[in-house]
């Protein structure tokens, strides 16, 4: 069977006397089969094509389809009231009713505020077992 | 003009020696009572531990010095706790004088049990010098502890009688405006410009929310009843948390009635 293992066959350092005596030169010679050598070229050329495909595909919905370069929307957590169109009464501007109305938004708060526990005044806790025998 | 001199004189003499005690009376209120009592709590907590001291001491050495320093670390320690009960059922006391919604007569009757206890504690706390031996302070001590037992009882019914104050302002305060938009609602029906059928049906729903309320206002003072005539079994701390519920179902009954108001108004306010 054979080796299909890339394989480090020499590595051959060549002093070229002509340059300076400082400069050298390596070479490195890795043998691959050429079955591997397409298999790579192959995945190499798939992934680029895919990545292509994929930043070709945003850019033509961003741009084209869309027509602006627009950030998404994000959808709001909570929901935003229509609003209810009402049609006034004779009596939406009455000063008796608009007067009431002030007084039971007012009740309301008080209703919410109000505290029937009386925490602080508990009876004190007090040493009543005095014992010396 | 030495008559005149003379009025004169009796009227600023009068009014110098009133105004002081007006002042005094004046300043006294709950935040200076709840003040009073916070101050002799830590005393007596200062006294207590110097008692336990000087009772541990005693029970190791025997000896008369330190029998004579325990019997006056006592003495010290009864008497701060005394003072601790005496400035609690003043800032009680307070607090229901502060209390509107609260009936008159309910007031003045828990008054007049308050002032009796101050009364006791304070003849109590005079007393405590007298005792010439460290059992004469157990007995002391003991019969303290004997009327504190009705003290507790006595503090519990005030605390629950406060807060059914405040939810008698408030039911007052509904009724009163559910009063005025029934008027008011009977006035459109006869001027005839506008539907009131529906108004009028969620009155009697408000109406049926402001009945529960009472109803559970009514179980709340039953249960303070039961305080008062000192005929339960268990804690008077127990009762207290009964009325405490009920008042605040009172209240949520109060809080839907509202709402049903609101609804009310918005009605006649539209189309």
């Amino acid at each position: 069977m054979e080796n299909q293992t890339p394989r480090l066959e020499s590595v051959h350092i060549v002093e070229n006397n002509s340059d300076s005596q400082s400069a050298k030169k390596f070479k490195f010679r890795i043998s691959i089969s050429p079955k591997i050598k397409s298999l790579f070229v192959l995945v190499v050329g798939v992934t680029l094509s895919i990545l292509v495909l994929v930043v070709g595909f945003n850019l033509v919905n961003r741009y084209l389809l869309n027509g602006s370069n627009e950030s998404v929307p994000v959808s709001s957590p909570t929901p935003v009231s229509q609003g209810i169109n009402y049609v006034p009464s004779p009596y939406a501007d009455d000063e008796k009713v608009l007067d009431i109305e002030l007084r039971v938004m007012n009740l309301e708060n008080e209703l919410e505020l109000v505290d029937f526990r009386e925490e602080t005044l508990q009876p004190p806790v007090l040493d009543w077992n005095i014992d010396f025998f | 003009m030495k008559k005149l001199a003379q009025v004169l004189f009796l009227i600023i003499f009068g009014f110098l020696l009133s105004s002081p005690l007006v002042i005094a009376q004046e300043e006294f209120d709950f935040d200076k009572a709840y003040k009073d009592y916070v101050y002799t709590q830590q005393i007596y907590k200062n006294a207590h531990s110097e008692y336990l001291l000087a009772k541990s001491q005693y029970k190791g050495a025997k000896t008369l010095t330190s029998q004579t320093q325990a019997q006056q670390k006592t003495a010290i320690m009864l008497q701060a706790r005394d003072d601790v009960v005496i400035t609690y059922l003043r800032a009680l006391r307070m607090r229901i004088a502060e209390s509107s919604g609260v009936d008159e007569i309910v007031k003045q009757s828990l008054f007049s049990r308050i002032d009796n206890e101050i009364a006791w504690y304070e003849t109590h706390k005079s007393q405590i010098p007298s005792a010439g031996t460290l059992s004469d302070l157990e007995v002391d001590s003991e019969v303290a502890a004997d009327r504190f037992e009705n003290t507790y009882i006595l503090a519990y019914e005030t605390l629950s009688t406060a807060p059914m104050g405040k939810i008698n302002n408030l039911y007052i305060k509904m009724d009163s405006l559910l009063q005025e938009i029934k008027t008011k609602i009977e006035s459109i029906r006869q001027k005839g410009d506008h539907d009131t059928s529906d108004t009028e049906r969620w009155v009697l729903e408000t109406e049926n929310k402001l009945s529960r309320s009472y109803n559970k206002q009514l179980t709340a003072q039953s249960n303070i009843d039961i305080l008062q005539t000192g005929d339960f079994k268990g804690s008077a701390k127990t009762y207290y948390e009964r009325v405490v519920t009920n008042l605040q179902e009172a209240n949520q009954y109060l809080r839907e009635a509202n709402s049903y108001l609101q609804e009310i108004l918005r009605e006649i306010k539209t189309e």
